[in-house]
């Protein structure tokens, strides 16, 4: 019946368009309407059929954007999706918000050694292993033709450390799918978070010493004051923010859901025009009321009413952009890099929690987690291109290619892991790791 | 007016109002900083053709533009678009096609895509240059979508801050109870609950001389239109019970006749020959307006403050109910009636059929669209699923209504009906979820009407005192008709509160799909009438109902 409903409404949607094709290929705020209801109903279809099969609910919200989008069947424009992409605004608000309140501090206090590591190992680490691969790949990546070897160094560390960016939103939705707690999502959680933020600040000095390398003038002091500025500054709001939404659920209480949507789309829209991130902003809310209030409880509880609506347009949409064509016209390379990094993150996890002496669960399946990947990648894909007008495109389509396959892969390996761990459905039980870190003091006071 | 609108609700409502109007601010203060830097056609352009004004901190470390031409081999700005950008960021020629996308200077997408349109053409350009920017985003970049808006000032911030403060203590003291009673005490919570304050906030946030909703923003979030246009008629069809027009109580009949057919025929009239001669003879197309005024009078809204449910006798009360019920099915086959049979021509719809076929179309949609939403709901689980297929029906339907040039109230009202009269246990958690959000999407949406509302012409203005007086009367001789004909069996509150009745959300619904559908002068025309006359019924309803719960006091004193 799901299948059925899932081709009618695709019939629907295409034979409606046929009323006036021209309003298609351009912006029109019936057509935005309309394509917003067809993937919202088709892609929730599309997730129950995907679960009968094994699979994440999210792939089957990516796919239904990949095969009703611009590269697939294109019953979705490019104008319309771009039209549509107002929704990741409140999308990636909400999923941080909702990654912040997971992140309880006395709950990952044992796991702090683990997500240092981690972070600095496997993602440090996998960023060089895939610049040497880069390197290694010159000859087959055209774009990187005419460098000479120390810029041929320098710009391999660019995109290196773009590409071993990972997906917070991922991980948040597939945790909240599979309702997973325990040692390991909290340690992922937070090491994906702590990653894009590293990541981000490892781009910025290596793309100066790469621009540096090219002769382009590269302003470190301006660098260094406008990164303080993003990220003081979003923490900084944050803070109000958090506070704002302590004393809501506090006095007013009343839909609170709909004024928490509210919120992080005036933080989305306004916070990226004034230069901060919408991401840090609400994650340090988050982070705010899960541990210095006692509201975290209910925040949790109204993002998780909003957030399935808002987690289905948002992977959709996510999925009706991904460039198909750029994965068929570099995919050999893009396949062999995302192997790379796939070894890099997996083996880099694994050395991390030996040497953290990390709980087994934690060792065994940690580094699936920091294989999705999504927007991070696309999104300094993008700053490559101008910092790089030269051959920026090259590297662009290259980042393309290998974030299509890892938004496709990536989702199902991490939910495998989350089902083998056994923290798949345990939200709600006592973590392993907060009963592991009683036990000493239960036992000395005994 | 208070048709389903949950007073809890008005706080958040009123947030999500001042949010709109804190992101036009924000928008449009940025707007004056682009002009203010020069438009970005004259700023100078690197070589790589990247624009200068992408140059700022942040980003513009990372993008610094190259100093040597020889790094990019591009023209310089020749290539950018001739077009000059609109104070509001918007350049003409947004939205021509996928070919000619607009040159928005707010977005860096296209600033990237113009790197791949310079880079594409020269000896230089890289093999791979073939993918256009830019991708999706899932996790946010460090506003590396916006990197060409200029850096905020401390203002801004400071602004913005406020903004969100004012935002929670207004949603704060709208909710406490103490507001709550002083207004029922000042018997003011009607007007201020009917959402007319945000009517009047998105006409205020409109205006040019404030510039907070520029029409770059109003475009952005106009797809909320159909959407709320739908909203408003799946819950009205879904609380549409089929089994009431079975055994109505004695003289609905002739009370929903005579209340509807006489303010429907003195509108028509007056406001036909008002829109005639202020359009002149040779605009036949003028009479849909007349008669979508005429429509729009004979609505009233759910509930009234003459007829309070409390304290009225039940019969009357329940006759009420059936008559506005009946009033607002009129209305819903008025509208498709109107939008089948004086549809635009020409290009904008391809489809060129009768006007029955059209109703014919707007029926077999409507009745698929309502079997594809049970089918859906039929298989949903949880609490959030069920809103998510909500939300997903009521966008789909109405999207695919107003893409099609149907009225997107009819369609969902027709759905709504349907899911509302079919069997299922689908219709308590489908109840609860539209009274959830019904409120917030009501106000949002009147804060949107008011947003569209022009209010310059003089036309406009005539229509509304035309409408509203045409409106009342017609209302003062059905009822007074009624009275004769009934011999005084209608009792006198009952026949009062069909004589001054407010006019419901419908009414507004009907003059914003007009312009939805007609989009013109006169669709604004109507909806100065509409929503004007709405206002001013309301006003004076509340002043009547005032005044006579004056005198009952007194009556009690003495």
């Amino acid at each position: 019946m799901r299948l059925l409903l899932f081709v009618f409404l695709a019939g629907m949607l295409h034979a409606a368009e046929s009323f006036a094709p021209d309003r298609v290929v351009r912006s029109f705020p019936a057509l935005t309407t309309f394509t917003l209801g067809y993937l919202l109903l088709s892609a929730y279809l599309a997730g129950a059929i995907f679960k009968k099969l094994g699979m994440p609910k999210l792939t089957g919200y990516l796919a239904t954007g990949i095969l009703a989008g611009p590269y697939g069947l294109g019953l979705v424009s490019k104008a319309t999706v771009e039209d549509l992409h107002i929704v990741n605004g409140v999308a990636i608000a909400l999923i941080a918000l909702t990654a912040g309140t997971e992140m309880h501090f006395k709950s990952l206090r044992p796991l702090f050694r683990s997500i240092a590591f981690i972070s600095l190992i496997a993602i440090v680490g996998t960023a060089l292993l895939l610049a040497g691969a880069i390197y290694g790949m010159r000859d087959w990546l055209p774009f990187l033709g005419e460098l000479t070897q120390y810029q041929l160094i320098a710009v391999s560390l660019v995109l290196g450390v773009t590409i071993v960016a990972q997906s917070p939103a991922v991980v948040v939705a597939l945790r909240d799918e599979t309702d997973a707690d325990g040692p390991m999502s909290r340690t992922v959680l937070a090491v994906v978070v702590i990653g894009d933020l590293m990541v981000i600040l490892l781009f910025a000095v290596v793309s100066a010493i790469a621009r540096g390398s090219l002769g382009v003038g590269a302003d470190v002091i301006e660098t260094a004051r406008a990164l303080s500025w993003e990220i003081f500054g979003s923490v900084a709001l944050g803070f109000l923010v958090g506070g704002l939404f302590a004393l809501y659920f506090t006095y007013v209480k009343a839909s609170g859901a709909l004024f928490m949507v509210t919120v992080c789309f005036v933080v989305a829209e306004v916070g990226a025009r004034v230069h901060l991130d919408p991401l840090l902003v609400t994650l340090t809310a988050g982070i705010l009321i899960r541990n210095a209030t006692s509201t975290g409880e209910a925040l949790h509880t109204e993002i998780e009413a909003a957030s399935l609506p808002v987690y289905v347009a948002f992977f959709s949409v996510a999925g009706a952009s991904i460039h198909l064509d750029a994965l068929i016209s570099i995919g050999g390379v893009a396949t062999a890099l995302v192997v790379v990094r796939a070894i890099g993150l997996l083996s880099g996890s694994q050395v991390a929690t030996r040497l953290a002496g990390a709980p087994e669960v934690v060792r065994k399946y940690a580094g699936f987690g920091l294989l999705p990947q999504a927007g991070l990648a696309l999104a300094l894909a993008i700053l490559f291109t101008r910092a790089f007008p030269d051959f920026g495109d090259g590297a662009s389509a290259l980042v393309f290619g290998i974030v299509a396959i890892n938004e496709l892969v990536a989702p199902v390996l991490f939910r495998i892991a989350l089902t083998r761990s056994g923290e798949a459905g345990a939200r709600g039980r006592p973590a392993e790791a907060e009963i592991a870190a009683e036990e000493p003091s239960a036992a000395a006071a005994a | 007016m208070r048709s389903g609108v949950q007073f809890r609700a008005l706080p958040v409502a009123w947030a999500v109002a001042l949010c709109a109007a804190l992101i036009g601010f924000a928008g449009s203060a940025l707007a004056q900083q682009d002009d203010a830097a020069g438009p970005l056609k004259e700023a100078p352009v690197d070589p790589g053709g990247v624009s200068a004004t992408e140059t700022e901190p942040l980003d513009g470390a990372l993008e610094a533009p190259s100093d040597s031409p020889e790094d990019v081999g591009a023209e310089p700005s020749t290539d950018l678009p001739d077009e000059e950008p609109s104070a509001d960021g918007d350049a003409p020629g947004a939205g021509e096609g996928d070919e000619d996308v607009a040159f928005d200077p707010g977005s860096a997408e296209l600033a990237a895509e113009h790197v791949d349109e310079v880079l594409g053409d020269e000896p230089g350009a890289v093999e791979l240059a073939l993918v256009p920017l830019p991708p999706s985003s899932i996790d946010p970049p460090l506003s590396r979508e916006r990197d060409d808006a200029p850096q905020a000032s401390a203002t801004d911030l400071v602004k913005v801050i406020l903004a969100l403060v004012l935002i929670v203590a207004l949603a704060y003291v709208g909710g406490h109870p103490r507001v709550r009673r002083l207004e029922e005490r000042l018997r003011i919570s009607h007007v201020v609950t009917a959402g007319f304050p945000f009517i009047v906030l998105g006409l205020v946030a409109r205006h040019p001389s404030v510039g907070i909703l520029s029409d770059s923003i109003l475009d952005e979030i106009r797809p909320i239109l159909p959407f709320g246009l739908g909203w408003i008629g799946l819950a009205m069809g879904f609380r549409f019970d089929a089994r009431d027009v079975d055994r109505p109580p004695t003289h609905v009949g002739q009370t929903f006749i005579l209340v509807t057919a006489l303010p429907f025929v003195l509108t028509f009239t007056v406001c036909g020959l008002l829109l005639y001669f202020s359009g002149g003879p040779g605009e036949p197309m003028h009479l849909r307006f007349a008669l979508i005024l005429a429509v729009a009078s004979v609505l009233s809204g759910s509930s009234t403050p003459l007829l309070p449910r409390g304290n009225a006798d039940a019969v009357a009360v329940d006759r009420t109910t059936r008559v506005i019920q009946l009033e607002q099915l009129a209305a819903v086959i008025g509208l498709s009636l109107v939008a089948a049979f004086f549809r635009p021509t020409g290009v904008i719809v391809a489809w060129q059929l009768p006007g029955m076929a059209w109703i014919f179309v707007t029926l077999g949609m409507s009745a698929v669209l309502a079997v594809i939403a049970y089918v859906t709901l039929a298989v949903v689980g949880s609490r959030a699923e069920v809103m998510l297929v909500v939300l997903g029906v009521i966008s789909f339907s109405s999207g695919m209504a107003s893409y099609l040039n149907i009225p997107a109230t009819v369609v969902c009202f027709v759905v709504g009906f349907m899911l509302g009269n079919a069997p299922g246990s689908h219709k308590v958690q489908l109840r609860e979820t539209l009274a959830r959000l019904e409120g917030p999407i009501y106000l949002v949406f009147l804060f949107l009407a008011g947003a569209h509302w022009r209010l310059g012409a003089v036309e406009g203005w005539a229509l509304l005192a035309a409408f509203v007086a045409t409106r009342a009367l017609g209302k003062q001789l059905g009822v007074a008709v009624l009275t004769w004909r009934t011999h005084d069996e209608v009792p006198l509150e009952e026949r009062r509160a069909l004589a001054l009745s407010p006019m419901g959300a419908l009414a507004i619904a009907i003059a914003v799909s007009a312009q939805d559908l007609f989009p013109g002068v006169e669709s604004s025309w109507v909806m100065t009438a509409v929503i004007g006359g709405a206002i001013v019924n309301e006003v004076f309803v509340q002043a009547v109902s005032r005044g006579s719960s004056g005198r009952e006091l007194m009556e009690e004193a003495r």
